[in-house]
């Protein structure tokens, strides 16, 4: 993706999780501006497994316990699994703010949830050029029934806490604006063809915040 | 031999990566690598071995996850670490009992207290006393490896190395600047320091670089084989074995005396190394350490003026009092945030009151301050005890404020500095009161001098105040102050002053402190506990530097002198413009010219509420998005802190007690502190437990102030729910306990049928219901 478009998706998604839109405010706009341009980029990891079909699962490793994981990787023959976060720096300036600064606060966990998305964005990009093939949408534990203790797991897998992050005991990451997931991967072109909403198991009762694609 | 004498006169091999050998042996995905010494100790053994044949001297137990917190109930910490000692023993080389981080984020960012992760260093450190050393590896948070070298001083007499890991930008991850990391680590006292992973050997340099500089104990290396590149998906490590040794000769030369290798390094990376350094006995010249005061990113040392800010202090500040009685630490690390915004180098923390639980707060204010205010902490107490737990939780060097030159002063003070590293600020004054004459001061800061030198402590850590008496008392003494600063000065020892005492009981006390300042300034002071607040002190001081010749080319003058505060122009702006744009200044400016002809309630009842309603309004009609309706509500809150500051009344309140929150759920708490500050005037005593306040916290504070009326707020249809639930809750526990409640969205009907005594629909009712309960009698 070009430079430029990736920043203003960035923006758009900034906007979205503030439920406005530029050019209403201006202060808010130049402060969103700001914050884009300032914080920390962040950092990402991943490593590539073989995986198996028939039961679901990495090979050499536990089979996966999730019906919402079968459509995605079904064409797939290996496994990316990659975390990102922004790291500790981000969650010290939010709790700052917290105590004196209200209105930004809520700009920057906007910005915030919007960086680390194009963060990974940015790291499919990357795999793409030196791996080459094809993947799938990504997914992430907590998604659909794909258990969010698969975290901890994934973590040990590639690593981890060399990029800083850590799982709490209720499976949380810290720091808090982080992502971890896994994508499907073959050198072959795959049929999928997955909704990240309308074909989520979890449709029907979702509150729209554990997975920040809502569109 | 034992580790540390060996480790005195000799550059000490070490071994490489165990993750990557372990690898090799096949250990299945996932798996826990300390599952090896349980399932096949043999091949742990070969390694160890392999390892001890291409030249280590140490081999590293293979403990690095063996934590109460990465082991789970997977396997027992006791049998993991006792088997890997006996796997490592086995080679006859020395046994370093390897420490990792327990993998969970300290607090307040993640949820790991520092006890707990003392806790759990203990326990492995109980487990590993066969050993020979510890070496505390791979760590990225200082109070992690603060908590770990604790554990290993407090429970063995074990040499104690300690290694983190830095990024290229180098910092570690959690952003601990290699300088803090060296001075941090030398405060308490550890045998070896250094950097291992992350990097490979060349980007390691100018980091190893930056500590073998400063550091004035052995340096110990550990770098990667390089930057770990993704190839067909396998990480491979590039750096060959003879490219890391001739890196290793280049780091022993830089002085770095404890070398070994980390992830992608095998045996062939040790016999290189071993083939080209130099490992016979030698004399080294030992450096002497570089004493400064710090934080996990700033050091402060002195060379220039050093402000310590010294408004989180409840001492004759209402409002902290108050907030420390309820338990809320909010306006205290507000005023430790808003402080570091006012350029100060040092932040001191008290927080004595004699109905609080200080040691409890001040361990609390310390883990977040040190989070979220830059500059170094200073922990102010009369109580040792206090004192020790401030400086054990502060990821840094911090001050203590303070000892003095009695005896009992000086030998409860002194352990705790010495064992913590800190700096201390000392009174001169000693059993006898404050001397009235300079030389008598100057007496007894020799004393506290020589009995400091005597527990170890560097006359370079003392800070000494030479305390300032009122001119409206003693104005014959305030001079002798100054000539002891001078004095102090000559000896080339820091110096500290309370600066604004000088003025108490005088009118236009700034402008005394500050002329004192100069005075104290041009005798040699350097540094003060003062607001930092005030522009017009530390724009002196800014002069005085220029004129005194310590501020070369004036600088630091040019740069930073504040111009007068210029006068806010006048806007024919309306409030709800003002509110709605999030103009702070004119607000204020507004407030206070409004208060010169009206009534601060008439100002709230007739201004303030219908502009917030407008905006509530519009917000409600989606005219309005909620970061508008955010920055309105902050900037609105200036004029009700104005109003607020004006109705304070000095009295001390004792008509009757009552206890205020907001309720669970709901933050809005704009017209809980309107009702509060009315309550306060007209004499009753509010307890405020702020918003979002859990129904048991409330239960729990009205049984233990034995207050019979309760006040609730909430603002939202969804929360009345946790207002039904907390009266609910409260009638049960106690019956007799009143309580009355508000908020817009309440009706007295609604009131009545979630069994409240009392509605309210504004503050002023508020009042009529607190008199008929307390006044009736
Ligand atoms: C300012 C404000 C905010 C600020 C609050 C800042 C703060 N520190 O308080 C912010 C921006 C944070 C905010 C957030 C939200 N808000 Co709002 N907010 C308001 C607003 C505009 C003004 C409230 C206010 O302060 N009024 C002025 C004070 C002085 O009046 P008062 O609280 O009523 O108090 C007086 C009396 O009621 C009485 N009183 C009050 N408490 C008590 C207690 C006792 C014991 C006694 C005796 C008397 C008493 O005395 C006071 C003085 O006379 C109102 C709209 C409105 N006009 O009420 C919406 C409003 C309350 N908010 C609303 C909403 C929906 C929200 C959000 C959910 C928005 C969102 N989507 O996130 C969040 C909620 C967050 C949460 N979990 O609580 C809705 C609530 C709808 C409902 N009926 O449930 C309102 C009504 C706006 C609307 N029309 O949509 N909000």
């Amino acid at each position: 993706m070009e430079i430029w478009n990736w920043y203003k998706s960035m923006k758009d998604d900034v906007y979205r999780y503030l439920k406005m839109q530029p050019g209403v405010d201006e202060d808010i706009d130049k402060k969103i501006e700001i914050l884009l341009t300032k914080t920390d980029p962040g950092r990402t990891t991943y490593k590539v497994f073989d995986l198996i079909q028939d039961p679901l699962g990495i090979k050499d490793f536990e089979p996966f316990e999730s019906e919402s994981l079968k459509p995605i990787l079904k064409y797939a023959d290996r496994i990316i699994l990659f975390a990102a976060t922004l790291g500790v720096e981000f969650d010290r300036k939010v709790k700052q703010l917290q105590y004196h600064n209200q209105l930004e606060m809520m700009l920057l966990d906007a910005v915030g949830s919007a960086k680390v998305e194009a963060l990974v964005d940015e790291m499919c990009e990357k795999i793409k050029t030196t791996l080459g093939g094809y993947q799938t949408p990504r997914f992430s534990p907590g998604y659909g029934d794909f258990d969010l203790a698969f975290q901890e797991k994934l973590l040990r897998l590639i690593d981890g806490h060399k990029i800083g992050l850590t799982v709490t005991n209720s499976f949380l990451l810290s720091p808090s604006k982080s992502i971890t997931g896994v994508i499907g991967f073959s050198l072959k072109p795959m049929d999928v063809k997955y909704n990240i909403c309308d074909d989520c198991l979890r449709r029907t009762t979702c509150d729209k915040t554990i997975c920040r694609r809502v569109k | 031999m034992n580790f540390r004498t060996y480790l005195k006169n000799h550059v000490v091999l070490l071994d490489g990566a165990m993750g990557t050998q372990i690898q090799k042996q096949g250990l299945p995905l996932g798996a826990i690598p300390e599952s090896i010494q349980l399932l096949q100790p043999d091949r742990l053994i070969q390694i160890h071995k392999d390892y001890v044949a291409s030249g280590s001297k140490v081999v590293s137990t293979n403990t690095f996850g063996a934590s109460p917190y990465k082991l789970k109930n997977k396997q027992d910490v006791k049998e993991t670490i006792e088997k890997a000692i006996a796997c490592a023993r086995e080679t006859g080389a020395y046994v370093a009992l390897d420490l990792g981080p327990t993998g969970q984020m300290m607090e307040p960012i993640g949820p790991l207290t520092f006890d707990e992760a003392y806790e759990s260093y203990k326990t492995q450190v109980l487990c590993g006393l066969d050993a020979d050393l510890v070496l505390i590896e791979t760590m990225s948070d200082l109070n992690e490896v603060r908590a770990a070298v604790l554990a290993v001083k407090e429970n063995s007499d074990l040499p104690v190395i300690v290694s983190m890991t830095f990024q290229e930008d180098g910092r570690t991850l959690t952003g601990v600047t290699a300088e803090s990391y060296v001075l941090t680590m030398e405060g308490l006292g550890v045998d070896g320091l250094g950097v291992n992973c992350s990097l490979g050997p060349d980007a390691l340099m100018p980091i190893v670089k930056e500590i073998t500089d400063l550091a004035s104990v052995p340096v110990i290396v550990q770098a990667n084989a390089g930057l770990p590149e993704v190839i067909n998906g396998e990480t491979v490590f590039q750096v060959s074995p003879t490219l890391y040794s001739q890196y290793a000769k280049a780091f022993v030369d830089m002085g770095v005396r404890i070398i070994g290798g980390c992830c992608g390094t095998g045996p062939e990376h040790i016999k290189a190394i071993c083939e080209v350094i130099n490992e016979s006995y030698q004399e080294f010249t030992l450096k002497e350490p570089t004493l400064k005061v710090c934080s996990q990113r700033k050091t402060v040392d002195f060379n220039d003026f050093v402000i310590i800010g010294e408004r989180i202090n409840p001492t004759g500040n209402k409002k902290l009092k108050a907030s420390l009685r309820a338990g809320d630490l909010n306006a205290c690390i507000k005023e430790g945030i808003i402080q570091g915004d006012h350029g100060i180098h040092v932040l001191d923390v008290n927080v004595g009151l004699p109905d609080i639980d200080e040691l409890d707060v001040m361990i609390h204010l310390v883990d977040t301050l040190s989070h979220v205010v830059d500059v170094p902490l200073q922990i102010d107490s009369s109580k040792s005890k206090v004192l020790e737990a401030g400086l054990r939780r502060f990821p840094g060097i911090g001050i203590i404020n303070s000892v003095n030159g009695k005896e009992k002063s000086m030998e409860k003070i002194f352990p705790i500095a010495k064992k913590y590293g800190a700096f201390v600020i000392c009174l001169t004054m000693d059993e006898e009161g404050i001397p009235h004459t300079y030389e008598k001061r100057v007496e007894i800061a020799e004393k506290i001098i020589s009995s400091a030198e005597s527990y170890g402590i560097s006359r370079e850590k003392l800070i000494i105040d030479t305390l300032v008496l009122t001119v409206s008392a003693q104005q014959k003494e305030v001079m002798d102050t100054i000539k002891a600063i001078e004095r102090i000065h000559e000896l080339g020892l820091k110096t500290t002053l309370g600066i604004s005492n000088v003025s108490y009981g005088m009118p236009n006390r700034k402008l005394l402190t500050r002329t004192f300042m100069t005075l104290a300034r041009a005798a040699g002071l350097s540094s003060a506990i003062m607001d930092p607040l005030d522009e017009d002190l530390k724009n002196t001081i800014l002069a005085t530097d220029v004129l005194l010749n310590l501020d070369p080319q004036g600088e630091r003058y040019i740069h930073f002198v504040t111009e007068q505060e210029t006068q806010i122009e006048k806007t024919e702006v309306s409030l709800y413009d003002m509110v709605l744009k999030g103009f702070k200044d004119q607000v204020k400016a507004w407030t206070i010219e409004q208060l010169n002809h009206l009534e601060p309630l008439k100002l709230v009842d007739e201004f303030l509420i219908p502009t917030l309603d407008e905006i509530g309004l519009k917000f409600e009609q989606k005219i309005l998005f909620l970061p508008q309706l955010i920055r309105a509500a902050e900037t609105i809150g200036v004029a009700f802190d104005v109003i607020k500051s004006q109705l304070e009344s000095d009295t001390v309140s004792n008509r009757g007690s009552i206890i205020m929150a907001t309720v669970k759920g709901d933050v809005h708490d704009i017209g809980k502190n309107l009702v509060k500050i009315l309550l306060e005037n007209y004499g009753f005593n509010v307890i405020d437990l702020g918003k979002d306040v859990e129904p048991e916290k409330i239960v729990e504070s009205a049984i233990k102030h034995h207050v019979k009326l309760v006040g609730l707020s909430a603002l939202m249809t969804t929360t009345v729910v946790s207002m039904e639930e907390t009266i609910q809750l409260l009638k049960e526990k106690d019956p007799s306990i009143q309580v009355f409640v508000g908020g817009a969205v309440l009706t007295e009907s609604y009131s009545k049928k979630i069994k409240a005594d009392y509605y309210c629909k504004d503050a002023k009712a508020s009042v009529e219901v607190a008199k008929r309960i307390f006044d009736q009698k």
